[in-house]
């Protein structure tokens, strides 16, 4: 997936099987969520 | 939390809008959330959990090892955690490897010259104590250079209570990782951010920020600095304008508190290397008034003068004359000037200057109490020496 995005593949370097990518953009988007709720964590 | 999210969006911009390799560092106590909010914005693009061979790396390694990441992380993002592992030297060394953006030249076995790596990328790292301070406390040195690339966010006064439910939701990333790189991109494409003149419009509305941030007439320096936080800001902005982070993320907030805290921190007097280098000056003369800088007329005591109750030692014996300290001397001192060897100025100074721009400094300031006719320095100590020194002037360095 990270060559696919065209800013500059990497193609002579692979990453493990499984590190690029796992669960959706939903998911994700609902942990962040979780995230910025909290107050008074700015970092 | 919300700078380390959105730190996730800002690889792609650094790499098209032509910006150099740079990142921010979060500093503080353990357990106040700097790995997670590390975790975070890798979590964009890989797996955030250290060890399985995503974006996340320990700092435990090689710098050989770092270089790889560097160019694996090439216009997305690269944590580095656990700086309190290793050597602040090396520390020092990783951010200028990691800054230059290009790898070591290396020979190849046939004596050719192996092609050599280059990357651009948003870097986050986490530690425990700030970046000064682990470099300065491992006997490297802190450069104003260090300061603007990975400026450094004491995460200190966080709260560090976050509800178990929220901590529950927030341990989704490491399920849910590496799903942003094709709706961002596509999304900046749409824009017209991939290339010209829209890599030109976002570069310029990234410097603007910057400037905006670092504030009214401040010095490159300082715009420098604030350049990390205006790419989280202008990045972190587009994200949410494309609906890939919630509208209600306050970036804005998290940037200002950001650069609030760097800019209260010890780092950050790293920008101002004139100020830097007269204040080291001054307490390198307090640490040795009186032991290494000795007073011109006061390198010998008569012996006799120890037994000032016993009349008849200081009437009857011979005198004697005898060193005041053993120390070497690196400076001296008279009633009216300080005189620092010439080739103590860079010590005495930390090095955070040249030895020629600190005597502009100097010279600049009227610190010198007298100078040789054609040149900063003089040739004598009075009383003591021929010795290349500057004579500095000792009001304005001693209250006494």
């Amino acid at each position: 997936m990270l060559n696919y995005i065209g800013i500059e593949p990497v193609p002579d370097i692979r990453f493990p099987p499984g590190s690029t990518e796992e669960g959706t953009l939903e998911g994700w988007r609902e942990a962040v969520d979780a995230v910025l709720s909290v107050d008074n964590c700015p970092h | 939390m919300t700078l380390g999210t959105a730190s996730g969006f800002v690889g792609p911009v650094i790499g098209k809008c032509g910006f150099d390799t740079c990142g921010i560092d979060f500093s503080g106590r353990t357990s106040l959330g700097k790995t997670t909010a590390v975790a975070l914005g890798v979590s964009a693009w890989t797996s955030p959990l250290l060890g399985s061979g995503g974006l996340l790396r320990s700092m435990k390694t090689t710098e050989n090892a770092i270089e790889l990441s560097a160019r694996q992380s090439n216009h997305t993002i690269l944590g580095l955690d656990e700086l309190g592992h290793v050597d602040g030297k090396m520390v020092g060394r990783t951010i200028y490897l990691l800054s230059g953006g290009v790898s070591k030249t290396r020979m190849s076995p046939q004596l050719t010259m192996r092609p050599i790596f280059k990357w651009a990328t948003f870097v986050l790292l986490s530690s425990e104590k700030s970046l000064a301070q682990k470099i300065i406390g491992d006997g490297g040195e802190w450069t104003g250079g260090m300061a603007v690339r990975f400026p450094d966010v004491d995460c200190s006064d966080v709260d560090a209570t976050v509800p178990k439910e929220s901590l529950a939701k927030i341990a989704g990333i490491y399920h849910h990782f590496g799903h942003i790189g094709v709706p961002y991109i596509t999304a900046l494409r749409a824009d017209g951010f991939d290339r010209e003149p829209g890599t030109g419009e976002l570069r310029s509305r990234i410097l603007t920020a910057a400037e905006k941030i670092a504030g009214d007439g401040t010095d490159s320096a300082r715009r420098r600095a604030a350049l990390p936080f205006a790419l989280i800001l202008v990045c972190g902005g587009l994200a949410q304008h494309y609906g890939l982070l919630p509208a209600t993320a306050r970036i804005r907030e998290a940037v200002s508190w950001g650069w609030r805290r760097y800019s209260s921190s010890v780092e950050a007097e790293a920008l101002d290397p004139e100020t830097q280098a007269l204040e080291n000056l001054r307490r390198w003369i307090a640490e040795h008034w009186d032991v290494a800088i000795k007073p011109t007329n006061g390198f010998y005591v008569d012996a006799r003068d120890a037994d000032e109750d016993d009349e008849d030692a200081t009437t009857h014996r011979p005198q004697v004359l005898t060193y005041r300290n053993s120390r070497d001397a690196f400076g001296w001192y008279d009633d009216e000037a300080i005189y620092i060897p010439t080739a103590r100025l860079t010590e005495a100074i930390g090095a955070v200057l040249s030895r020629n721009t600190f005597v502009e400094v100097l010279e600049h300031h009227k610190l010198l109490q007298r100078r040789g006719p054609d040149r900063a320095s003089i040739r004598n100590v009075p009383k003591v020496c021929k010795v290349d020194v500057y004579a500095l002037k000792r009001e304005a360095f001693r209250d006494d």
